[in-house]
């Protein structure tokens, strides 16, 4: 190009730019003046205008030593794709990895992916034990803890944290504008200390702790960021000692820069001593401090100034630092005691102490707007006062509460005697179905919502168990006697009532019943606005946990008593969808999609409602519809819409799990596992989640702990038919024939007739009762002759096989395989496959069958090691080494349930 | 220990600058100990967002090797020359030198794309980058050298300025206009490559 003519562009190009956007393209073509070259090449420069932006503005030194330091960091482009993640944008980098927003396409949510530095990653051992610990995390499912998805590794060997997205702010950022107000910081601390002492429970130590750690959400929700990363860290750049050295060298040439993490260690671990979950507590300390002063309490010029004063130093007292915060004085100082033995032993100590302060300031904030205004310095007495008040008054209640709990208990213990035994505990309830008394059968579903709802709030406590609403159902309108009911369900108490509902307006009556006695122990009578439907449910809920002194923990009081209004037209919807739900009829399956998703139309903030529509998805997908595509799609959007709004409600994670551990994801056991644990956690009576969850169990061959959930899953819903069935499969896999034979027998057979009839000819067979066996076999096939799934047909194959007819065998393996392979749960009948192949002494076909259901699903170590049918194996070095590496992944599915 | 290095590169900047070729082979582990010194912070550095300490640290880093206020050169303007010129030696042979052994020889070459748009961040970029401003100098060798001394050197606006006696509104001309034409070059080089 010539001189002039650059020079032309360049004077042209600045006198664009320093018009507005909008004038730009007239001003352009007006000063070429038809000269098209010209135009073309300003306007093909003024496209990366907005890109030149942030374009080489961070020196090459420091883009240099970045790339030395991530090694792969920052290698990651937006668009890109690892697994089913596609990049959205870079978040941030550190020196624990670039930071990306990516969209989860399977599971249609937002997730963010930290790519770890290669230096943390290259030693397997620290990886290993890294994602032992991400999985502990991942299983924590703490509501203020940064939820870890997974960790996955990508196709060129680099380590990856998928994490829950937080939206909102950094607490450093938050901090930045000064102080933070002692009631805000309160809650924050107090959501901090939630977190860690869930997760020091699960045996996670945090160890770095600092505002750039916490996320404060929109909603008011804290998250803590990073568990388990800080040991990553550490244990692969050597030693915490070797780090601080460093640190103090480069500080010596660099003064005035104060390394972040420094501030917020413990004596302990600055000085590089082993730490444990106390150094959580001091950290917590500082941050709690930081908040209230604006200031850190231990700083220096350089980080061994900082260190110096951490292991050598008091604090200034909160009282001159931050006078208004003098109330967290105590705590701030024990948290930082130099000693740890001397410090709050657990997180969950700190976590009441703060509680206990935020409950006094509220009361003081009360008796204070009440004061008229005045200075500072008086306010701050009267709120002293006042706050000596309000424990002294709270002692009073207590001693009368105590009081009366000791009167009540002589009385009670008079009253039973010994004449029967004392009833001294009620652990187990069932709410018998609301009546309808509002004289219109087409509001059934109200009376029968709100008792739902009373069952779900009551099932989340874990101390009690709750009959489940399939069971109860069967009582509509029952004229048994209440001792009879109480009887058949095996429970200490029923609560029965009646809803009725007039325009916006309800009326609730709720008594709850000793079951043998027919003792009316508590009842009340609620008139309220429909919109504050679910504070009375509530309300009545927390009053039947009161009124039979059951263990109600903080998590589960906080879970209790969430409520927000709703809007009438939403929540009849959403009523209506749950009572068609429950019908389990295409057409009321239909019916229910409906209504849920009008609910969720006029009201798209309402979490519950997301979460129905979501089961109601799954329920259509698993039993009427499994080939519409779709219906998947819809049923993660609406988990994760259900999940963003609430992240504690159960049902949306056993539609996840559900959605999970499908052929289509070659059976992710692990996540399937932690969807129905956290499930679980939230709702200990979700029959429905132990049943899926046993189904996982007994594919990976953790049997026993299969069993167990089964029996629970029975015990809150003894109608749940495919529990019991898989009572029988289980003991089945396990080699006890009889038993399980028994168990068979007892599963209506319309539950499912291939799973529960293939399983019984099984049983026979393996009993020896051939003859019996192909007779049920060969009725099953009468009256299912398509046998869509090959299972029928491969059990053919298998007596086939074992009555040496060898040419007949290998005719209906081909056709099991053809009537199976279609379908995508196949894994079962390839098992049977395998194993007419091993009774043939087909040790090569066997083989490869059977390593092929391990990878495709089911890699049940205990039944493969069990089964007769694969004896002709046992000596085979290949299958030798299949098993020992079932028995191995088993174990580690073992620490993702136990985790 | 430190004045002495920086007095070190120094010397064997102004010898290369007389044509001792050699001196380059000594000058560049010295800015690799700076870039590791840099690297070892980013590995332990905990989240994004400390833009302060790192932005000192970088300056920090500069100082060290191109001590601009206590080097009494006759001729500043020649010094960052070479000083910056040095800098885009070193960093693109060892971007390079990654680059190969990263991919066994065969340089693969990405696309920058949407990468372009936050920075340059692989070292085939780094490579990229420095064939464009090779294309650049046949255009305006006065915008090579702000993207040198801004980029590789590590010089603020002012510094430039001073550097290269001009305005700092031309040097923010001359920044703003080179780095839409090396965008626009980069772009052009990858379509090619990949076809």
């Amino acid at each position: 190009m010539k001189d002039e003519r650059w020079q032309e562009v360049e004077r042209l190009y600045h006198a664009v730019v320093a018009k507005p956007a909008g004038e730009r393209s007239d001003f352009l073509a007006e000063a070429c003046a038809g000269d098209e070259e010209l135009r073309r090449e300003v306007e093909s420069l003024l496209a990366y205008e907005d890109r030149a932006e942030t374009f080489i503005e961070s020196p090459a030194l420091d883009m240099a030593a970045r790339m030395m330091a991530g090694e792969h960091s920052r290698t990651v482009k937006v668009g890109e794709s690892f697994n089913q993640y596609r990049i959205v944008s870079h978040l941030g980098s550190g020196g624990m990895g670039e930071v990306y927003l990516a969209d989860d396409v399977r599971l249609r949510r937002r997730v963010a992916l930290k790519f770890l530095p290669a230096a943390f990653t290259k030693d397997k051992t620290h990886l290993h034990r890294f994602e032992v610990e991400a999985r502990a995390i991942a299983a924590m499912s703490h509501p203020n803890a940064c939820t870890i998805h997974e960790v996955i590794e990508t196709e060129d060997g680099r380590h990856c944290i998928v994490m829950e997205y937080v939206a909102g702010m950094a607490l450093r950022e938050r901090m930045m504008s000064g102080p933070i107000d002692v009631n805000e910081a309160l809650e924050i601390a107090i959501q901090i200390a939630s977190a860690l002492s869930s997760a020091h429970a699960a045996g996670i130590v945090h160890r770095d702790i600092k505002p750039e750690n916490v996320m404060l959400r929109r909603d008011g929700y804290v998250k803590v960021l990073d568990f388990g990363l800080a040991k990553l860290a550490n244990t692969s750049l050597d030693l915490v000692n070797s780090q601080i050295e460093t640190r103090a060298l480069e500080l010596t040439t660099a003064p005035g820069i104060v390394m972040g993490t420094v501030a917020y260690m413990s004596p302990e671990q600055a000085r590089g001593l082993p730490v444990d979950l106390r150094t959580d507590v001091w950290s917590l300390g500082v941050v709690l401090y930081e908040m209230v002063a604006g200031r850190k309490p231990f700083a220096g010029e350089t980080a061994t100034d900082v260190i110096v004063s951490i292991v050598n130093r008091e604090p200034e007292a909160l009282s001159k630092a931050a006078p208004e915060a003098i109330a967290l004085q105590p705590i701030v100082m024990k948290a930082l005691a130099k000693d740890p033995n001397e410090r709050y032993q657990t997180a969950e100590a700190i976590a009441g102490d703060l509680k206990n302060v935020k409950r006094e300031l509220d009361l003081g904030a009360g008796n204070q707007r009440k004061q008229a205004s005045s200075s500072l310095r008086t306010d701050h007495r009267l709120f002293n006062s006042d706050a000596a008040r309000s424990r002294k008054i709270v002692f009073a209640t207590l001693a009368i509460i105590v009081g009366i709990a000791l009167l009540s208990a002589v009385w009670l213990a008079r009253k039973w005697g010994t004449a029967k035994p004392a009833r001294t505990s009620i652990r187990s309830l069932a709410v018998l179905p609301m009546a309808n008394l509002s004289g219109d059968q087409a509001q059934d579903y109200f009376a029968d919502g709100m008792t739902e709802t009373l069952i779900a709030g009551l099932a989340k406590v874990a101390a009690l168990r709750v009959t489940s609403r399939t069971s109860v159902m069967q009582f509509k309108d029952s004229k048994k006697p209440l001792k009879d009911i109480a009887g058949e369900l095996n429970v200490d108490a029923v609560v029965e009532g009646s809803v009725q509902r007039t325009g916006d307006r309800i009326r609730v009556a709720v008594r709850l019943l000793e079951a043998s006695t027919e003792e009316q122990l508590w009842s009340e009578t609620y008139n309220r606005d429909l919109r504050d439907v679910e504070t009375v449910q509530n309300e009545v809920a927390t009053a039947i946990t009161q009124a039979i002194h059951v263990t109600v923990t903080p998590q589960e009081q906080s879970r209790l008593t969430r409520a927000r209004p709703i809007n009438p037209a939403a929540y009849d919807d959403f009523l209506r969808g749950r009572y068609y739900l429950n019908s389990q009829k295409q057409a009321d399956n239909d019916k229910a999609i409906e209504a849920l998703n009008r609910a969720v139309a006029s009201d798209p903030e309402f979490a519950r409602g997301w979460a129905e529509l979501a089961q109601a998805y799954v329920w259509k997908l698993f039993l009427f519809a499994p080939e519409e595509k779709d219906l998947h799609e819809k049923a993660y959007v609406a988990v994760e819409k259900a999940l963003a709004l609430d992240p504690d409600l159960p049902e949306a994670y056993l539609a996840r799990g559900r959605l999970l551990w499908t052929p289509a994801n070659h059976f992710p056991h692990d996540k399937a596992i932690q969807e129905y644990r956290r499930a679980l956690a939230l709702s200990p009576g979700l029959d429905e989640a132990r049943n899926q969850l046993a189904l996982v169990l007994s594919h990976v061959g953790l049997l026993d702990e299969a069993l167990v959930e089964l029996d629970q899953a029975l015990a809150a819903n003894p109608s749940n038919t495919l529990a019991r069935f898989r009572v029988g499969e289980v003991l089945l896999f396990q080699g006890k024939h009889e038993q399980a034979l028994e168990a068979l027998r007892n599963v209506p057979l319309d539950a499912n007739p291939a799973l529960v009839g293939h399983q019984i000819v099984l049983a026979l067979f393996h009993l020896s009762r051939r003859d019996e066996a192909a007779a049920t076999l060969d009725k099953f096939l009468k009256d299912y002759p398509a046998d869509n799934r090959g299972l029928f047909t491969s059990l053919e194959a298998i007596l086939a096989a074992s009555a040496g007819q060898h040419a007949e065998a290998e005719k209906k393996i081909q056709l099991a395989i053809a009537r199976g392979r279609g379908f995508g749960h196949f894994h079962h009948t390839a098992y049977h496959v395998a194993c007419a192949y091993a009774i043939m002494n087909k040790h090569e076909q066997a083989i490869k069958w059977l390593e092929s259901v391990a990878n495709d699903g089911f890699p049940c170590y205990v039944l493969f090691e069990r089964d007769h049918n694969l004896d002709n194996l046992r000596h085979d070095a290949r299958f030798q080494v299949l098993l020992a590496n079932l028995q191995r992944d088993m174990e580690k599915y073992k620490k993702v349930l136990e985790s | 220990m430190q004045a002495q290095s920086t007095k070190e590169i120094t010397g064997l900047l102004m010898a290369w600058s007389e044509g001792d070729e050699t001196a380059l082979d000594r000058l560049a582990p010295l800015i690799h100990a700076e870039l590791h010194r840099l690297a070892r912070h980013y590995m332990r550095q905990e989240r994004p967002g400390h833009l302060l300490q790192t932005t000192a640290l970088v300056n920090e880093a500069y100082l060290r090797l191109i001590d601009w206020k206590n080097v009494r050169w006759q001729n500043r303007a020649h010094f960052f020359g070479v000083a910056a010129q040095m800098m885009r030696r070193i960093l693109v042979d060892f971007a390079r030198e990654r680059q190969n052994l990263k991919h066994g020889g065969g340089a693969l070459r990405v696309s920058l794309g949407e990468a372009a748009s936050f920075v340059v961040h692989r070292d085939s970029d780094l490579v990229a980058l420095d064939e464009a401003l090779t294309a650049l100098a046949q255009v305006d060798p006065r915008k090579v050298r702000v993207v040198e001394m801004r980029f590789f050197a590590g010089l603020s606006v002012e510094e430039v300025a001073d550097v290269l006696k001009v305005s700092k509104e031309t040097v923010m001309r001359d920044w703003r206009l080179a780095k839409v034409w090396l965008l626009r070059e980069l772009e052009a080089e990858a379509a090619i490559r990949e076809g």
